[in-house]
This record gives C-alpha cells, sequence and structure tokens, in this order.
C-alpha cells in the first residue's frame, strides 16, 4: 500500500536482481581512472573509501557520489599513477592504477576496522575485569 | 542491577565462528606485511601501515544495562561517521514482520493490531540474530522457517474461558464483564519451537531475566526435533557446570506493553512471524534510541562557532563522554589552558588562533561516542555487532573487486 514511487523499503538491502555488488567502468576520456559502483551501498562506505584512497599517495583523485536517492548505489570515481609493475611481481596492494589503489583502500579500512573490533574486544575484558564486583 | 553482569571471560566459540565466517577469503594472496595485532582471522593479508600511522583503538569509558560509552582513538573521521551511521541504520535484530489475524473482535482495526506488535521490541541475544537468516537469504522452500522466523501466537479472548480468567468480572446486574482484559506483549508466546534458536543461544551471554524462560523451554523442547531437543539439553548442560543456568532466545523485552483493550467478549487471536532485519528497512529493527557521537571538544579545529553571551565554556555543555574519559584516567575534568584556547577559538570563530598555535591541517582523531540501546540487545553487543556488519561490507566490496583487479593485472 505504498506510494507508487516508493520503491520497496527491502530493497535496500535485498538484491532481488542479482546484480553484481561491484561493477568497473574505465575512464575513457582520462588516464588511469574509473568508476567503481557499488550496489546497495550509501554513504558509509562510499565516504569511507574515498577518504582511505586519498590517504594513498598514488592516488590523483577520488571521489564519491550517490547518483539519486531511489537508487541504492554509490559510484566511487578514482584516478592514479600508472600502474607500474604486475600483481604476481610486487604484491597486489602495491601495483598503481586506479582498480588496485580501490582495492587498496578498501583493504586498509577493513584492516582498520579488524583493529578496532580486536581492540574493543579487549577493552570489553578489561572492563569486566575491572568491574568485577557488579559481575554476576 | 547487580545481576546484569555476565562474568565474562574469553569466547572462544563466539571468536571461532567469526574467524570462520571471513578466514576463508583471499587465498594465494600475494607479498605485503601481516600486522601483528590481529588476532581475529590472522590469515587475511593486510596492506601495509603508512609510516608514523597507527591502528585505530576502542576504549570502553563506561557500560551498564542500558548505554555503553566508548572513545575510538586514532581514527579517521570517514571511519567514526561510518561507525555512527551503522550504528543507526545496520545493526540486524529481530521484529514482527507478518501478522496473520484469526480473529479481531477488538475495536482497533487489523492494521492498527500488526503495527503495534510490529513495534514491538524482541529481545534476542547477538549470537542468535548472527545465525539467523535474513528471510531473503533463507534457502527453505517454504514461506519461512525456524532458520528465518520466530513464530509467536496471541490467543485472548475477554470472556473467561480460553484458558484465561484473568480480571474477569462479571456484573451481577447483566452478566457481562465490567472491566477491559488489557492485552500485553506477555501474552505473546513463543508457536512453534525453534529448535535451533535455543541451541544456538545457549553459548551466549544474556540477562537474568532470561531465566525466568527456562521453566518454559522443557515445554518448547518437547515439541521440535530430537536430535535438536538433544543438543538444545547438552547445551543447558553444559552451562549449568559453569553456572549459568540460561536459555536465552527471541522474545517479547518487556511483558507490559499494551497491544490493545478488549471489552467483553472481544476477542484478538493472532500469528506473528518475526523476522531479521535492519533499521534501514523499518526503524522497529533499530537496536538503538540514540548515538552521540562528537570530536574535538574544546574546538581547537575550529569546526564549529559557538554562540554565547559572556563566557562559552560556563554556557556550554561539555562532552560527557570526554569528561568521564578523562575522569577515568585520572585527569582533571577540565584543563584549564586548553579550555581558554578552545574558548578563545570558539569566540573568535574559525580561523581564529588562540593560546595554543591553530594548525589549520589538523584533522580529528579522537572521537566519543555514547550508545542507548532499546534494549532488545545488550549496549555492548550492539558496538561488537557494528563493527562486525562494517567488516562484512568492506570484505564483500573487497572480495567482489579482487576479480576485477586481477583482471587488469
Amino acid at each position: 500500500m505504498r506510494g507508487i514511487n516508493a520503491p520497496d523499503p527491502n530493497s535496500l538491502v535485498y538484491n532481488e536482481d542479482n546484480t553484481p555488488k561491484v561493477t568497473f567502468h574505465v575512464e575513457p576520456t582520462v588516464p588511469n581512472a574509473g568508476t567503481f559502483e557499488l550496489d546497495r551501498e550509501d554513504h558509509t562506505l562510499g565516504n569511507l573509501i574515498r577518504m582511505y584512497a586519498l590517504k594513498d599517495e598514488r592516488v590523483l583523485f577520488c571521489g564519491y557520489k550517490v547518483p539519486h536517492p531511489l537508487e541504492h548505489t554509490v559510484q566511487i570515481k578514482i584516478q592514479s599513477v600508472p600502474p607500474t609493475a604486475s600483481a604476481s611481481e610486487i604484491g597486489m596492494y602495491s601495483v598503481g592504477g586506479p582498480r588496485a589503489a580501490f582495492i587498496r583502500a578498501v583493504a586498509s579500512a577493513r584492516r582498520d576496522v579488524m583493529a578496532l573490533e580486536s581492540s574493543f574486544e579487549k577493552s570489553l575484558n578489561d572492563y569486566y575485569t575491572s568491574h568485577h564486583t557488579q559481575q554476576n | 542491577m547487580g545481576d546484569y553482569y555476565y562474568s565474562h571471560g574469553a569466547d572462544p566459540s563466539m571468536m571461532g565462528a567469526v574467524g570462520g565466517m571471513y578466514g576463508a577469503t583471499m587465498a594465494g594472496a600475494h607479498g605485503g606485511m601481516m600486522h601483528p595485532a590481529m588476532p581475529v582471522a590472522a590469515n587475511i593479508e593486510h596492506p601495509p601501515l603508512p609510516p608514523g600511522a597507527k591502528l585505530p583503538s576502542i576504549k570502553i569509558v563506561d557500560l551498564d544495562r542500558d548505554s555503553i560509552s566508548f572513545v575510538v582513538t586514532d581514527c579517521d573521521l570517514s571511519l567514526a561517521n561510518a561507525m555512527r551511521r551503522i550504528l543507526l541504520s545496520e545493526i540486524p535484530t529481530i521484529a514482527i514482520e507478518h501478522v496473520f489475524i484469526k480473529e479481531n473482535t477488538s475495536t482497533l482495526v487489523d492494521e492498527f493490531v500488526a503495527h503495534r506488535l510490529g513495534l514491538l521490541p524482541i529481545r534476542a541475544p547477538l549470537a542468535m540474530i548472527e545465525q539467523f537468516q535474513f528471510s531473503w537469504d533463507c534457502p527453505c522452500d517454504t514461506s519461512y522457517c525456524q532458520n528465518c522466523a520466530v513464530v509467536f501466537q496471541l490467543d485472548m479472548k475477554h470472556d473467561g474461558t480460553n484458558g484465561n480468567v484473568r480480571n474477569f468480572k462479571i456484573s451481577p446486574l447483566d452478566g457481562t464483564a465490567t472491566n477491559d482484559l488489557l492485552v500485553t506483549s506477555a501474552d505473546l508466546h513463543l508457536a512453534v519451537p525453534t529448535d535451533r534458536v535455543l541451541a544456538l543461544s545457549s553459548g551466549s551471554r544474556s540477562f537474568a531475566e532470561d531465566r525466568q524462560a527456562d521453566a518454559s523451554a522443557a515445554v518448547l523442547s518437547s515439541g521440535g526435533a530430537p536430535a535438536a531437543v538433544a543438543a538444545a539439553a547438552d547445551a543447558a548442560a553444559a552451562l549449568d557446570t559453569k553456572g549459568i543456568s540460561e536459555f536465552s532466545r527471541a522474545r517479547p523485552l518487556i511483558g507490559d506493553v499494551i497491544i490493545c483493550r478488549l471489552g467483553a467478549h472481544q476477542a484478538l487471536n493472532v500469528i506473528c512471524h518475526a523476522r531479521k532485519g535492519i533499521a534501514k528497512q523499518h526503524a522497529k529493527w533499530s537496536p538503538v534510541t540514540a548515538v552521540a557521537f562528537g570530536y574535538d571538544p574544546n574546538n581547537l579545529l575550529r569546526h564549529t562557532t559557538l554562540w554565547y553571551e559572556r563566557d562559552p565554556v560556563a554556557e556550554w555543555p561539555r562532552t560527557e563522554v570526554h569528561a568521564a574519559a578523562r575522569a577515568a584516567a585520572g585527569e582533571a575534568d577540565l584543563d584549564p589552558g586548553l579550555v581558554a584556547a578552545g574558548a578563545a577559538g570558539a569566540a573568535a570563530g574559525p580561523g581564529a588562533a588562540g593560546q595554543h598555535s591553530y594548525d589549520p591541517n589538523a584533522e580529528p582523531d579522537t572521537f566519543y561516542f555514547r550508545v542507548e540501546s532499546s534494549g532488545v540487545m545488550r549496549p555492548e553487543e550492539i558496538v561488537q555487532s557494528m563493527i562486525r556488519v562494517l567488516r562484512k561490507k568492506l570484505q564483500v566490496v573487497h572480495d567482489e573487486t579482487l576479480p576485477i583487479a586481477n583482471a587488469s593485472a
């Protein structure tokens, strides 16, 4: 019984059409640049990946946008220095090029989130230990 | 609430589940350094940390039944903001989604009753929610199963029958009921034994009131599959040896939420399917009532201008978590010099220099959070869930990008 224009709220999370999570389009007019489109993601990941990419000195440009409020997708445009060597030679996170720069940003964010995870577990244990009088 | 805290030790079952969920990625990864502080899923390769950079960390400042305060340090604003956004909108919880009305002769229309049922807070432990399936992810052939739905039933009739004689007073004049019957969340009962729910939740910590459900657990299990009953019994026995006698499971958080009021001979008979969801779909799935988020309490970064009459330090409230963190560290609540600098900055506005030199390139790296739980999850569970959701998001994007990145090489 929702309005004609309003999309199903479940479509925010539920991928009915099996659209791929990540798609990549090469920017034809700009060297070493392209746009990643993340399906069913929003500013949470868009801004996070953008900021991690911008910390990378091999990234020349990175920006993101949510093209339309009713389309649950985020586009991240990224330009990097030219690729230097292949992944098999110097490691995936060391290659140049927009794809490697993007995955490097994602992996760096994941590294920090995992650090937060173990840090929180430790802090929680410390808290329980130091507040043992309140334990059951 | 002294009995709320569970004696928290290492929880190998939980850690194992986490490692197993994400550990099998990036097989055959290339060179690069493994960071030492990564006990969880340690076989994941990480990009090297830039020189001089530090890994972010969390310190809990305060934790009670309803809320948690913590400080995140060495963290980028974008990461802190992602945490805030996920706390608000993407923590999975359980709420009633489908209501099948068998009989409704109350004065409320069906949609009204269904809406009220949907908003009931349903408590479920994090371990159960994590194993529970979203309805669209569940491989079950039927429209629901015990892995993706918790089924509640409510059958109330205000005529003294139906095993329900509560508050039924008959007028001596005409034989009708003289009072109304309040139908509350306490009248909602688990309809289908969800053995998986019982078994899964057995390893989790829970509120003391979860134990009240123990009495009915045996009844519930008796209808379940034998293996599952045995598993649940084993789990209960294992817990008993540790002195933790509990079966926590999805159930209404509080028993006195009024769903409707029945007059004489009115009835409400419904079946409810509670589903896993996130607050992006509907706010009823949100486990938080408030998320306080702040940084730079002294406004040294000049990100804002504080309006004031005489003295901004006296007139503006302090950041509570910041003050608590300083107190916990044995420091004075207020650092006069720092505050003066901040006050001067606040007075002069962005770009002005106080007593401390103003660095226009400085970035916030310390963030103060306070998360208030609605009660459906414990506050520390909410934060744990938030971090896992964020990590899973990044993991999925990372894994889906790998083929693209490899194709280019």
